[in-house]
C-alpha cells in the first residue's frame, strides 16, 4: 500500500510522522519525492498550516486520483480552537465537495501534535524546579489529566495550542537541560520510546483519544 | 552571459559551490543561510576585481561565458603566498565560436613562472592582476572583459536604497551626451540615481520613459500621474550648469505631488527594478538580492512577467523565498541551494521537474517538501 500524507505544519510534523508512521506499520517507508513511490511507501507533504492546507489537500486528492499506485490519502490536521467533531466535519465536507471517490483517512490532532506529546508520562517531573512549570502543573497537571482537555493559559495570553507547546518545552527542558522542543526541531519526539509512551497513554488511561486516528490511518 | 560557474574559496574561507550551468533568468532558492547571497557576492566581487581592480580575489574560479560571437572558458586560481604577497598561480583562457563544435583555442596560459598569450611568451607582468585585465585591449580578450564590466547589482538594503534614491546634480553635458545612440549605456556608466535616470529617460528616451511610467502605474493603481520636477533651491550643490530633478507622483484623492523619497519602500523598489531592467545595456548581468523583503504581493507579482518580457537581452539572478515568485517562474530557471558545512550543492530546476513528476501540488509546495531544499 502506498500512502500520500498531508500534514498540518511545516518542518516538524513531517519529521515526527516520518519517524512514527513506520512504528505503526513497519512495512511503510518514507520516500522523498512522488516519483520515488514504488511499493509500501509514504510520501509526506506539509500543508503550510490553516487555511493553506486546503489547497494542498485538493492537489493531494487529484494526485491520488490520477496516480494508480497511490492507494490512500491521509490528512493529519490540528483541531486547534475547534472541537474534534467540528474539525473532522470541516475536512469531510471539503473532501466530499470535490466529489472524489478515493480512499482517504483523516487524523484530527486534537488539538495539536503537542497535545499528543504531552501524553508521555516519562517526560513529566513530579517535583519540577522551574517556577513556570510549577505554575503550569497547578493550572493543569498533564500527568493525571487528559492532555486533550488542556485549557488556555490566560495569565500569559496563551490559547490552548500555544499553552501545549510552551508546556511541552518546559517539561522536556526540566528533564534534560539541553533538551528542547520547537515546531521546526521536534527531535525530542523522534524516538521509538516516545511514541510507545504516547500510545500507552491512550491504551492505559484512555487519554488523547484522537491519537487513535493516527493508529488506524496507516494499516 | 555566464553559462557555467564554479567557485572554491581559500583555506581561510573554504566555501565551495558546485559547478552549475546558468540560464538567462536564474531564480536562486534555498533556506536562509544556504549560500545564495554568498554565491552572488563571489560573482559581483570577482567582476569588480577584474574591471575596477577591487581587492585581490583569492580562490579558484571556473567560468564559461558567452559573448555575442564567442564562448570563453576561463580558469583562475590565486593565493596569498607565505610572504603575504598576492599572486595568481594559474590561469587558462580559451575560446571558440559560439554554437560551434570546434575545439576551444587556447588564448592565455599562465602559471607563476610562465605567461603566454596566443602561444607567445610574455614578459613578467603583475602577479596580482588577472590576464583579462592586463590584456583587455586585445581583441581576443575584449569581449570577455566587457562581460565583467556589465555586472550590476541592485542592493535593496537601507543604505543601497538610500543612495539609489538620492538627489543628484545632472550636468548639462550629461543631458546632451545621453541623447546619442550609446546614451542609454551612459545612464549606467554614470551611476545615476533614480531621480536622474528617470529625468534623462523623459528627456531623451520618451518611449522608455512611457513604458516605465505605465508599468509603474499598472502595478500601483492609486497613482494618477507621474512627472519630473526641477528643484529651484536644491539642498545639494549644483555644478556644470546642472539641474536637480525629482521624480514625483500624484495619487487619487491627494492634491499634492509626492516626491520619490516619500513613496513607500515597496514603490521605490518596484520603480528601481523597472527602470533598471529597461535601461540595462545589452549583455548586462543583473543581480537582484533580497528584493522581496517586507513587500506586498502587488510589488512582487509583476516581476516574473516583466522579466520575461523585458529581460531578454540581459542575464538576471534573483534570490527569493517568496511562494509567488517560485510558483510563477519556470522550474528550469530554479537553482536550489543546499549547504553542508562550507560545501554548497546546487540542483538545477530541470532535475527537479523530473523528480517532482506530474504532481498537482504547486511548485512551491513541492519545493518546501523536498528534503534537499529543507537541508535534511
Amino acid at each position: 500500500m502506498n500512502i500520500y500524507l498531508v500534514v498540518e505544519g511545516p518542518v516538524g510534523e513531517k519529521q515526527v510522522y516520518s519517524h512514527w508512521v513506520p512504528l505503526v506499520n513497519p512495512k511503510l517507508s518514507v520516500v522523498k519525492t512522488i516519483n520515488d513511490v514504488k511499493k509500501d511507501n509514504i510520501i509526506i507533504y506539509s500543508g503550510g498550516g490553516y487555511p493553506s492546507y486546503f489547497e494542498v489537500i485538493e492537489a493531494g486528492i487529484e494526485d491520488v486520483a490520477s496516480t494508480p499506485h497511490l492507494d490512500r490519502l491521509v490528512i493529519a490536521i490540528d483541531s486547534e480552537e475547534m472541537t474534534y467533531d467540528d474539525k473532522r466535519k470541516e475536512i469531510e465536507d471539503f473532501i466530499s465537495d470535490t466529489g472524489t471517490t478515493i480512499d482517504y483517512k483523516i487524523i484530527i490532532q486534537h488539538f495539536c501534535l503537542e497535545t499528543w506529546a504531552l501524553g508521555n508520562k516519562k517526560i513529566v517531573s513530579r517535583k519540577p524546579k522551574d517556577k513556570k512549570l510549577q505554575e503550569y502543573n497547578q493550572h493543569f497537571n498533564v500527568l493525571v489529566n487528559d492532555p486533550e482537555l488542556l485549557p488556555d493559559y490566560p495569565q500569559d495570553g496563551l490559547n490552548r495550542a500555544q499553552f501545549a507547546e510552551h508546556y511541552l518545552r518546559k517539561l522536556l527542558n526540566e528533564k534534560h537541560r539541553n533538551l528542547t522542543y520547537t515546531k521546526s526541531n521536534p527531535s525530542a519526539l523522534l524516538h521509538d520510546k516516545y511514541y510507545d509512551n504516547v500510545k500507552n497513554r491512550l491504551n492505559n488511561d484512555g487519554h488523547n483519544k484522537s491519537f487513535n486516528d493516527f493508529l488506524l490511518a496507516f494499516i | 552571459m555566464i553559462t557555467s560557474y564554479y567557485y572554491k574559496g581559500p583555506e581561510n574561507d573554504p566555501w565551495e559551490f558546485d559547478e552549475i550551468s546558468l540560464n538567462k533568468i536564474n531564480l536562486f532558492v534555498g533556506t536562509s543561510g544556504a549560500g545564495k547571497t554568498k554565491y552572488l557576492n563571489t560573482i559581483f566581487n570577482f567582476s569588480g576585481f577584474v574591471v575596477r581592480g577591487n581587492p585581490f580575489m583569492e580562490g579558484s574560479w571556473k567560468l564559461t561565458i558567452e559573448t555575442e560571437k564567442y564562448e570563453y572558458y576561463w580558469e583562475y586560481e590565486s593565493r596569498i603566498n607565505s610572504s603575504g604577497k598576492n599572486e595568481i598561480t594559474h590561469e587558462l583562457v580559451k575560446r571558440r565560436l559560439l554554437n560551434s563544435q570546434d575545439d576551444f583555442k587556447s588564448l592565455v596560459s599562465r602559471s607563476i613562472d610562465l605567461f603566454t598569450f596566443c602561444d607567445t611568451k610574455l614578459p613578467k607582468l603583475q602577479l596580482d592582476t588577472p590576464s583579462i585585465t592586463l590584456l583587455k585591449e586585445e581583441e581576443y580578450i575584449r569581449p570577455l572583459y566587457d562581460t565583467f564590466s556589465l555586472v550590476q547589482r541592485r542592493n535593496f538594503h537601507d543604505e543601497g536604497l538610500r543612495d539609489a534614491l538620492a538627489l543628484q546634480n545632472v550636468p548639462a553635458d550629461l543631458i546632451k551626451n545621453s541623447k546619442s545612440n550609446s546614451g542609454i549605456n551612459e545612464l549606467w556608466k554614470q551611476e545615476n540615481t533614480l531621480n536622474a535616470k528617470i529625468f534623462l529617460l523623459k528627456e531623451n528616451f520618451p518611449e522608455l520613459y512611457n513604458t516605465t511610467i505605465n508599468t509603474f502605474k499598472q502595478i500601483f493603481n492609486l497613482i494618477t500621474d507621474c512627472n519630473i520636477q526641477i528643484l529651484k533651491n536644491p539642498p545639494i550643490s549644483i555644478h556644470y550648469e546642472g539641474i536637480v530633478p525629482v521624480f514625483v507622483i500624484k495619487e487619487k484623492k491627494v492634491k499634492k505631488w509626492i516626491p520619490l523619497q516619500q513613496l513607500s519602500s515597496g514603490m521605490q523598489k518596484v520603480l528601481l527594478i523597472i527602470a533598471d531592467i529597461l535601461t540595462l545595456p545589452k549583455g548586462s548581468i543583473y543581480i537582484i538580492d533580497e528584493y522581496e523583503n517586507s513587500l506586498g504581493i502587488n510589488a512582487i507579482d509583476f516581476l516574473p512577467q516583466f522579466l520575461l518580457e523585458h529581460g531578454q537581452d540581459i542575464q538576471i539572478f534573483v534570490t527569493t523565498h517568496h511562494p509567488y515568485l517560485i510558483n510563477s517562474m519556470p522550474m528550469k530557471s530554479w537553482r536550489v541551494f543546499h549547504r553542508t558545512g562550507s560545501k554548497v550543492t546546487i540542483k538545477n530546476g530541470k532535475e527537479l521537474e523530473n523528480s517532482y513528476g506530474k504532481s498537482k501540488q504547486k511548485a512551491f509546495i513541492q519545493l518546501i517538501n523536498d528534503p534537499f531544499y529543507m537541508g535534511d
